[in-house]
This record gives C-alpha cells, sequence and structure tokens, in this order.
C-alpha cells in the first residue's frame, strides 16, 4: 500500500490502551469503544460524498475483500449492497448498541451484561471494515483534505486497542495487515 | 431496495476540519489523561508511604481511587455526544 505513513506528533499510544490497575476490562473496553465510533463516524462524515452507491458499489476493501451486511436480526442472509448502505447500516446498528442501557449502561454502579464482551467485539470488528473500506478506495479523497496523519493516528490506536485485549480476529485484520505492520514498526523504531 | 438520498442516509456529513481538530485534541487528551491517571496512582502511594498508614488502609484508599477513577470514565462515556455535539456547533 501507498500510504504516506504520516501520524500526529503525540506520545506513546501503545503505554496508553493498556488497562489501568484496577479498572474493570468491560468498563475500559466500553469507553474505548463509543471513542473509536466517535471517531470513525466523523471520519467516514467526511468522505461520505465521495463514496456513493455508484463510486462504491459494493463495500470492499481491495479487490480481494467483499463485505455483504447481515445483522443477525433483521437481516440475516448477507445481503449485498453498495458500501454506503452497507456502512448506513453498520454504523446505525453500532450506534443502537451504544444508545443500549443494557448493554453499554451509562448510569454509576450498573453492571455490565455477561454478553458485554462478545457485543463489544462484534462491534469493533464491524468498525475496522470500515476502516478497511476507507484505506483502500478513498484514501486519496482522504489526502485530498488533508486527514491522512488523522487517519493514521487513529487508526493506529485502534490496533494498538484491539491488539492488547485480542478483540479482533487476525483473519479480519488481513485488508490491512501491510499497514498495521508499517504503523507498528514505525513505533518501534520511534520508542524503542 | 429503495434508493440511498441525501436525506435517507442516517451517516451524516462532517467538516474535515472539526474531524481534524477533534482527533488532534483528542489524541493529546488520550496521552495526557493516561499521564495523569498514572500519576495520580503513585502520588498516592507517595503520600501513604509518608504518612506510613496501615497496610489495610492502604488497600482501602487504593480501591477508593480505583473507583472513582472507573466512575470517572463511565461518567464521560454518558456525555461524550452532547460535548462534540457542541463543539462543532461551535466550530460552525
Ligand atoms: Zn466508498
Amino acid at each position: 500500500m501507498r500510504h504516506a505513513a504520516a501520524t500526529l506528533g503525540s506520545g506513546n499510544l501503545q503505554l496508553a490502551v493498556v488497562l489501568p490497575e484496577g479498572e474493570d476490562l468491560n468498563e475500559w473496553i466500553a469507553v474505548n469503544t463509543v471513542d473509536f465510533f466517535n471517531q470513525i463516524n466523523m471520519l467516514y462524515g467526511t468522505i461520505s460524498e465521495f463514496c456513493t452507491p455508484t463510486k462504491c458499489e459494493v463495500m470492499s476493501a481491495g479487490p480481494k475483500y467483499e463485505y455483504h451486511w447481515a445483522d443477525g436480526v433483521q437481516i440475516k442472509k448477507p445481503l449485498k449492497c453498495s458500501a454506503p448502505r452497507y456502512i448506513d447500516y453498520l454504523m446505525t446498528w453500532v450506534q443502537s448498541q451504544l444508545d443500549n442501557e443494557e448493554v453499554f449502561p451509562s448510569a454509576v454502579g450498573v453492571p455490565f451484561s455477561k454478553n458485554f464482551m462478545s457485543i463489544a467485539k462484534t462491534i469493533l470488528k464491524r468498525l475496522f471494515r470500515v476502516y478497511a473500506h476507507i484505506y483502500h478506495q478513498h484514501f486519496s479523497d482522504v489526502m485530498g483534505l488533508g486527514e491522512e496523519a488523522h487517519l493514521n493516528t487513529s487508526f493506529k490506536h485502534f490496533i494498538y486497542f484491539v491488539q492488547e485485549f485480542n478483540l479482533i480476529d487476525r483473519r479480519e485484520l488481513a485488508p490491512l495487515q501491510e499497514l498495521i505492520d508499517k504503523l507498528i514498526s514505525r513505533d518501534k523504531e520511534k520508542y524503542k | 431496495l429503495p434508493p440511498l438520498t441525501t436525506r435517507t442516509r442516517r451517516v451524516k456529513k462532517y467538516s474535515p476540519e472539526a474531524y481534524k481538530f477533534y482527533m488532534e485534541q483528542h489524541i493529546e487528551n488520550v496521552i495526557k489523561g493516561y499521564k495523569a491517571r498514572s500519576s495520580r496512582r503513585w502520588q498516592l502511594e507517595k503520600e501513604m508511604t509518608k504518612f506510613s498508614l496501615p497496610d489495610d488502609t492502604k488497600s482501602e484508599m487504593r480501591k477508593m481511587l480505583f473507583k472513582k477513577e472507573s466512575n470517572y470514565i463511565r461518567l464521560k462515556r454518558a456525555k461524550i455526544d452532547l460535548d462534540m455535539f457542541q463543539m462543532i456547533k461551535k466550530i460552525g
């Protein structure tokens, strides 16, 4: 991939993702998942005018990966649709999970449900696909808006986070593996 | 499938400037937050040693700090949406 690996000058994000001493794992995953959703939502919102049903007929991440939408509830049989529609379904589904007090309790003292972790994993797996689509199909749009360092930093933080807690299967990350290796090896140089 | 129009799309358009500003602030806050939290933890340990508190009191105080930190990130999660909306309105 020909992506410039520019990132925002900051600190070591790999340290910042580690579970703080005494923190509840679910709580930590919840607050970070909400943050990543907000970032991806805004990012996609900046390029959504370039992501049209004619330009992005299918939800893809390069020529080798194509995604079909199914939420397992309303749409059980995977539906082949355009990228903007897929991402619309995806973001709406994630938002509904984040708004669900039974999954993401917002009042102090309310415990997480038993299936929280599996829902969080599904959310993060799906959010990854939006990054993958943007990197593969819209990187020139991102460059045009001067957002590449912001995207790279957001994505790197996301990857550190999901890797720290093993939240996404390695094979799901394949569409961006090369970029992941590149971003991480840069940090290894920087913080060794 | 019904056609996907600007009106039916639920994903909202965002200004690139707002996104970039948000990301720059956010990453800075992630790093700052991490450092501040580590330093509060370290500070507590230092104070407790200074006053030579008994072990069970120390352990209680640690638990109180952990609870406070944990409640803080829960409340942060609850008010993120509103903050972001206000920020975007301000930028225009
Ligand atoms: Zn697209």
